[in-house]
């Protein structure tokens, strides 16, 4: 084997383990973001406290956005919408689901799921951001490991209901 | 020349007296004075102390922790209602939230004590 191959190889297996290291205390964090799309009427608000920066990795980086909305309103109703149409096409019940004018938080789970899914919403006026997310977390409660995030963008299409979400936080085409 | 000096007299006395009254008035507004100014001192060491010291505590807690707690707990009642939940699961998913909550609630039982 090759010198180049051998640093290769160790190179592949200290990033699997530190990813399973970084997964066995994940269970400390909160959540495990699948998709969070933020925006902004201004450039200078500051750091959003609810960003959950590329949640689940780089890999899926491109799930995390942030966008410049200069007229941002309030879209509790759009948000709130197109996460129940997703969850009606997907056949996941409602354990909660609560709407305010500035905030949503729902969760969905089915029968076949070890999780459920988080839909968090929530806009500040005063600061003039807003941010829709997708957590993911399991039935214990601890956040999912980063690195199975994937199987489950694909499994439940997180693309299209962010490319819908991303939409719905503009008001736009709902 | 005794009435020039009767005259003189008089008018020393009327001048004394004059003096003496000018001294009153004097010393009754010194006085007067000495007490407005003792009253505004505390009427403004009272406000300063009211608004500074006085008033409830303010709270060492932002809102985004406090919600992100509230948050937490539903999590947790939604966790439990899970079809297939069990009591291992359900036992770690309560840790979590503890872990989410707790030393929030204690600085916030301290910060109201």
């Amino acid at each position: 084997m090759s010198l180049l191959k051998f640093i290769t190889k160790i190179a592949v297996l200290a990033g699997v383990a530190g990813s399973t290291f970084s997964g066995v205390f994940a269970e400390e964090a909160n959540k495990t973001a699948l998709t969070s799309i933020g925006g902004t009427a201004t450039l200078d608000t500051g750091v959003d406290p609810d960003d959950p920066g590329i949640g689940g990795g780089f890999d899926q980086e491109a799930f995390f956005q942030n966008r410049y909305i200069p007229n941002l309103s309030i879209c509790t109703e759009q948000i709130e919408r197109i996460f129940l149409s997703w969850t009606e096409a997907k056949n996941l019940f409602l354990p909660r689901r609560e709407a305010s004018e500035d905030q949503i938080l729902i969760h969905a789970t089915s029968d076949t799921l070890d999780g459920i899914f988080e839909l968090s919403y929530k806009i500040d006026a005063e600061r003039m951001r807003a941010r829709v997310t997708v957590f993911y977390l399991l039935k214990n409660g601890a956040a999912l490991n980063p690195i199975l995030i994937k199987p489950l963008l694909e499994t439940w299409e997180i693309a299209d209901l962010q490319d819908e979400l991303d939409d719905a936080l503009k008001c736009d085409n709902v | 020349m005794s009435d020039a000096n009767a005259d003189i007299e008089v008018a020393k006395l009327a001048f004394e007296r004059e003096k003496h009254e000018f001294e009153k008035t004097w010393k009754r507004r010194t006085y007067v004075w000495t007490i407005l100014s003792a009253l505004l001192t505390a009427g403004i060491t009272l406000t300063i102390a009211f608004f500074a010291g006085g008033g409830p505590k303010p709270l060492n807690l932002a809102v985004g922790p406090v919600e992100n707690c509230l948050i937490s707990l539903k999590r947790t009642e939604s966790l439990s209602q899970l079809p297939d939940q069990d009591i291992e699961n359900l036992a770690r998913a309560v840790q979590v939230h503890v872990g989410n909550c707790e030393s929030l609630l204690e600085t916030l039982v301290s910060d109201l004590k």
